[in-house]
């Protein structure tokens, strides 16, 4: 599971949500903690659905969150 | 309430390991009485007050950080691999046709590892309280395990069958219809062990 493509800004939209829990962000995507760990630190690229959940969690577009790495 | 007591997880720990090892490697010596009536009891106890004792403990920083599957992985891994030992080590017996003695010896021990695994995967599931267990990162990665483990069942199988078409027959004068059945089990553990083991793996490097 290491090595993605894809990058993401899920730290700094936890932080601008009020300092918003690993474990709340999960609960809110139906994810394990660590899966949100693992995203994090990009060892793990999400589905499309995961990927809209958590743009959802955060009240933004997919955009703000995911992108390419080479963007 | 039952409270968590650290004194009393460790007497139950205790209790755990002298209970196993008079039931499963206490010398022939030691009278049956006291092997397995004994031995039996303070298995039997031990583990009962050991999985109370860790129902009731705080989640520690490591088990917060580890997921349910790798968990899961680790364990599976850990009695797969003494069930496939404990068979090796009982093949002598096997070999010559075990008599009902042996193979209900066999039976009983391999039983009791089963309840044992079942127990222990219980409680730490338990503890985990009321959250997601599994998600699409841990099918993802039992898929990839899976791919590892038809590798190694495949790989295992045409091996014992070119052993078996390929050898004199002088030289199969082991393979009785008993030997046979426990090498397939074999394969198939075999399987399971490369299976737990690429999971627990993909977790552990995740982590780091």
């Amino acid at each position: 599971m290491t090595g993605t493509p894809i990058a993401n800004e899920i730290r700094r939209w936890r932080f601008e949500r009020g300092e918003m829990t690993q474990e709340a962000l999960a609960q809110a995507c139906g994810v394990t903690r660590q899966t949100i760990i693992a995203l994090e630190a990009g060892k793990y690229a999400p589905s499309l659905e995961l990927a809209f959940r958590i743009a959802r969690a955060f009240g933004v577009g997919i955009d703000e969150v995911f992108r390419w790495k080479t963007e | 309430m039952v409270k968590y007591n650290p004194l009393w997880l460790g007497s139950s720990l205790l209790a755990t390991a002298a209970g196993l090892w008079l039931v499963f490697w206490s010398p022939d010596s030691i009278v049956p009485a006291l092997r397995y009536g004994l031995g039996s009891l303070m298995l039997g106890l031990g583990a009962s007050q050991t999985a109370i004792q860790f129902a009731v403990r705080r989640q520690t920083t490591f088990e917060q950080n580890t997921s349910a599957a790798e968990v899961k992985a680790w364990l599976s891994l850990f009695f797969i691999a003494a069930i496939t030992a404990y068979l090796l080590a009982g093949t002598p017996v096997l070999a010559t046709g075990p008599a009902m003695d042996d193979a209900a010896r066999i039976g009983v021990k391999l039983m009791a590892i089963l309840v044992f695994w079942i127990v222990i995967a219980a409680v730490l599931r338990g503890r985990r309280g009321d959250v997601v267990l599994e998600d699409e990162r841990d099918r993802a990665i039992d898929a990839r395990a899976e791919g590892w483990a038809r590798g190694a069942l495949t790989f295992c199988l045409i091996g014992l069958v070119a052993m078996l078409g390929l050898s004199p027959a002088e030289k199969l004068l082991w393979a009785t219809p008993t030997m046979l059945a426990f090498q397939l089990l074999f394969v198939l553990l075999s399987a399971s062990l490369v299976r737990n083991a690429v999971v627990a793996v993909m977790y552990w490097r995740d982590r780091q």
